[in-house]
């Protein structure tokens, strides 16, 4: 009985083999994630900076009740600063962090596409080279002549510039560090 | 049809967890007061009650003992000593382990529960021999009688509803049963205990007047109990009838006979029944409470007429119930104080004969938490909303409607969020009453004579607040009962009572709660804080302190005077411990002492965490909140009156005081080009002899203050508090984020924090000056 039930379902969605990914794009080059990740598209509105915290991380907004950290990924990447503009996307991701869910927003120069890729797609990312260290990428896809960076978010949002998944004392201990 | 009992169980439980409480608190503050002696029995009876029905035989048949010895403290046939309530303490520990191991499937500690059992069976057969050489028999045996054809009359209105099993008891003592010093009387209350209970007199054995010998029983009794159908206690019934004609086997003949009768429907009822009764004492726990306020005495007057016409009501089930109050004098009590606690006799009438007789729900706190935060959404949402409002009204567009519906909204969202805070609020001496038994056990191992005075236990607080006071306030407790009380010979030399005094005392003061803990012993001893200090490498043994600074070293991690180590305290991770917990709250604390005088902690914490007063200010245009719990006033100061340190450490005298000065916007590292624009500017002023004013806010930690710089001061308000940690991470200095009125987020500063965290950073400063800036 199932069965026709999930054939009409998929009836207007393209037969899916595969992963969905939002694509983005950085410095001319075309990034994507899992789409599962992405909660919501935002345009770029001032945030509320919060003290001693890298370049990258430009601060806090609140996103209906909740307040989400937001990182501007081009300065997270070292690459050229630009000035927001209207195109500018904060894309609101999920991030796991051990057994939590965590909501940040990411900001990026543009929203892309939405594609599927299929894993035979996908080839393994290089160990050197990019902008990106390839501890965040979780692989790369070619398609027609560009070349699409797949980000692993979680490893990249927990990684420990940002000290999210550190216990309360540890970061604390990080913070004076900083200093 | 049968009733699945296991869904009372955690209210059961919980329900005697806090019976329990009050057994502990009313055992300690013990005076032979009739009513203590109620209220105690009153809870150990429910516990069994309720354990019976649950069947939790080992609870119940525990309890049991207790409650024949409470009972006999009720008759004052047994004299209250030290002894007695140290047992009944234990007993009331055991209970609670024993529900603790029920309520998770654990073994019993039986070795444990034997012991206090047994203690308890020696103080009752000690009783027992005294009470059959003292007691004149002859003078019951008349009374008795009396009060029997009560009884008969008052169980009647039970028998129609019909019970499903009738025990029938026929109970024929032997004439010389007076002389074994049993008392039939005693047998039928224990009974009625059990059951509502009818009794009806067999005297056709009487003998002629001539031949009446008073110390001779000639009457029998048939009895006739009735019991709910519950297959788990039925078995457990008989054993509780057994038992209570245990004494008296030798003496008498026993027929008992169970007899099923009623339909089933029945049941229903009697469950009913059993959920009022523990409803029931879970409000005489809470009036009981209650009744410490002398102004509730008129309501308690006022009470009976409620209760009499709750008796007259017909409704089966509150009938029931007051039957089986009857039965048990003291059960009708818990009835009559039930309603005390509402404010109006008639109100709290009129809800009781409403629907299922259930006044009070109990809700989850989680969901509770949910609700507020709910409500803290909203009150973003007003706020947006009447911002918006008065930018249309700028604009000339006057609605009358919109800015009155905008204004209504204000006034009903505030409301909403205080009655929901209000729900939150327990009053505090949920954690109060647990230092009575700590001070009584501490005192006694220590051999001092102490007592706990405690005043306000009925002021409010958030439930997490008061979760999370406990510790730091047990803290307080045994560092006075260890450091500040002195032995008694040691008060007696002083001029002092022999007998020490804690005083633990609550009250609301500015929208905060402050609870003092005050000790009337030894004082701090400034100089061998001191000397303590130089020697653990605190201070510099040169540095000039003032007293305060002295008392609050004390605050100082590893900081400890006591020369050796006890098991109570003295491990010096007391005091800062204690200070940070505090601080965690959002909260504060002073300490004030004179030398054998005494020694008063007054800790100061926010009603709730959910909900922080503060001000908003403005640093490089940038909104912040400083918490108005740290906040001694606002000041403005010429910039020429600011002194310099060492190049950057800034100070300004405040009232005869040197305090040091921090620019947030330096600390929070504002752009360098601004901040080397706005000091080169600064410098030329100064250069040029014109003074610019200076905006600070004096805080206060730990009897440490500083001053921030800020640029500009706007709202003093209430601003619901967001952790940041839930999508980002805590952040030293910042105790969280709130959402301001245009929606955009405020960070909310933690002076504790900033000035600790200063404090670090100056001492890195000292080597490298530059720093700062960084």
């Amino acid at each position: 009985m199932s069965v026709p039930q999930q054939a009409h379902d998929n009836q207007g969605v393209e037969e899916i083999e595969g992963k969905q990914y939002l694509s983005f794009l950085l410095d001319n080059e075309e990034y994507a994630i899992d789409i599962l990740r992405v909660q919501e598209l935002r345009g770029w509105v001032p945030v509320t900076r919060v003290p001693d915290m890298p370049e990258y991380l430009k601060g806090v907004l609140n996103l209906r009740g909740a307040i989400i950290p937001v990182i501007d990924l081009r300065e997270r990447f070292s690459l050229p600063e630009v000035s927001y503009s209207p195109t500018t996307v904060v894309i609101v991701i999920n991030v796991m962090s051990g057994d939590t869910e965590r909501i940040m927003g990411i900001i990026v120069d543009a929203v892309a596409e939405t594609y599927v890729f299929s894993e035979q797609q996908v080839q393994a990312a290089p160990q050197v080279g990019g902008a990106i260290h390839s501890d965040f990428i979780t692989g790369l896809v070619a398609l027609d002549e560009r070349m699409i960076v797949l980000m692993d978010i979680d490893a990249l949002m927990n990684s420990e510039e940002l000290s999210i998944n550190l216990s309360k004392q540890e970061t604390e201990q990080e913070a004076l560090s900083v200093e | 049809m049968s009733v699945d009992l296991s869904q009372f169980i955690g209210e059961f439980l919980q329900e005697s967890y806090e019976g329990l409480d009050l057994m502990e608190s009313c055992l300690l503050a013990f005076d032979n007061d009739p009513e203590q002696v109620d209220s105690i029995f009153r809870a150990a009876h429910s516990i069994k009650g309720g354990a019976g029905t649950f069947g939790f035989v080992d609870v119940a048949a525990f309890t049991h003992n207790v409650e024949t010895l409470l009972d006999e403290i009720r008759k004052l046939t047994i004299e209250v000593d030290d002894e007695i309530i140290n047992v009944l303490l234990e007993s009331v520990d055991i209970l609670r382990n024993m529900l603790r191991a029920t309520e998770q499937d654990e073994p019993q500690n039986t070795t444990q529960i034997d012991a206090v059992s047994k203690q308890l069976e020696h103080i009752l057969a000690l009783n027992l021999q005294e009470e059959t050489s003292n007691e004149n028999q002859a003078a019951i045996d008349h009374d008795e009688e009396q009060e029997e054809s009560l009884e008969l009359t008052e169980v009647s209105s039970l028998e129609q509803q019909g019970a499903v099993i009738e025990w029938q008891i026929n109970f024929s003592p032997k004439p010389q049963i007076l002389q074994s010093g049993n008392e039939p009387m005693f047998i039928f209350e224990a009974l009625a205990e059990i059951a509502p209970v009818s009794i009806t007199v067999v005297y056709d054995q009487l003998p002629s007047k001539d031949q009446f010998d008073s110390e001779q029983l000639y009457i029998s009794w048939v009895l006739t109990l009735n019991t709910q159908e519950l297959d788990q206690t039925t078995e457990y019934i008989r054993e509780q009838i057994n038992e209570v004609f245990e004494w008296v086997e030798d003496f008498s003949d026993i027929e008992i006979t169970p007899s099923r009768y009623a339909p089933k429907n029945i049941v229903q009822a009697s469950v009913d029944l059993a959920v009022e009764i523990e409803t029931d004492t879970d409000k005489a726990t809470a009036s009981n409470a209650a009744q410490n306020e002398p102004g509730n005495e008129n309501k308690e007057q006022a009470v009976p007429q409620a209760l009499q016409d709750t008796l007259n009501d017909s409704d089966a089930a509150t009938a029931n119930l007051v039957d089986v109050c009857d039965g048990d004098p003291l059960k009708s009590d818990a009835g009559k104080k039930s309603p005390a606690k509402e404010a109006d006799p008639a109100k709290s009438k009129a809800t009781k004969h409403q629907g299922a007789e259930i006044n009070s729900v109990r809700v989850d706190i989680e969901r509770l938490d949910e609700l507020m935060n709910r409500v803290g959404e909203l009150v973003v949402t007003q706020a947006m909303l009447s911002q918006a409002g008065k930018e249309v009204a700028k604009s000339g567009m006057h609605n009358q409607r919109l800015e009155q519906g905008l204004l209504q909204l204000e006034s009903n969202t505030r409301d909403l969020q205080q009655d929901v805070m209000r729900m939150r609020m327990l009053p505090i001496s949920f954690v109060f009453n647990r230092y009575l038994r700590l001070v009584h056990d501490i005192s006694s191992k220590l051999g001092k004579k102490v007592s706990l005075k405690i005043t306000g236990e009925q002021t409010e607080i958030d439930k997490t607040v008061m979760e999370k006071i406990g510790d730091p306030l047990t803290h307080l407790i045994r560092n006075a009962l260890d450091h500040g009380m002195e032995t008694s010979q040691e008060r007696i030399d002083a001029g002092k009572a022999a007998k020490g005094v804690i005083a633990l005392n609550a009250y609301h003061h500015n929208g905060f709660i402050v609870i003092d803990v005050i000790d009337d012993g030894r004082g701090l001893n400034l100089e061998k804080i001191q000397q303590k200090a130089i020697q653990k490498k605190l201070i510099m043994p040169d540095q000039q302190l003032s007293d305060d600074e002295l008392k609050n070293l004390i605050f100082k991690p590893g900081f400890s005077t006591v020369d050796q180590l006890s098991e109570l305290s003295g491990r010096g991770v007391g005091m800062d411990v204690v200070l940070r917990n505090i601080e965690s709250l959002g909260g504060q604390i002073s300490v004030d002492s004179h030398q054998g005088h005494g020694t008063s902690f007054s800790v100061k914490v926010p009603l709730t965490l959910a909900i922080i007063e503060g001000q908003l200010i403005k640093i490089n245009e940038e909104n912040y909140v400083i918490p108005l719990v740290s906040i001694i006033e606002t000041i403005l100061v010429k910039s020429g009156d600011i002194k310099r340190l060492a190049d950057h450490d800034e100070f300004i005298n405040y009232r005869d005081e040197y305090i040091h000065l921090i620019n947030l916007a330096h600390l929070f590292s504002y752009e360098k080009e601004h901040i080397d624009a706005a000091n080169n500017e600064q410098m030329e002023l100064e250069q040029d002899n014109i003074e610019e004013v200076k905006l600070i806010i004096v805080v206060e930690s730990v009897g440490k203050k500083v001053g921030f710089i800020v640029d500009q001061l706007a709202a003093q308000q209430q601003f619901v508090v967001k952790p940041l940690e839930t999508n980002f991470k805590k952040i030293p200095g910042i105790v969280g984020g709130t959402i301001l009125g245009d929606g955009s987020v405020a960070l909310i500063l933690d002076s504790a924090g900033l000035i600790s965290h200063c404090e670090q950073l100056s001492s890195q400063d000292q080597s490298d000056t530059s720093a700062l800036k960084r």
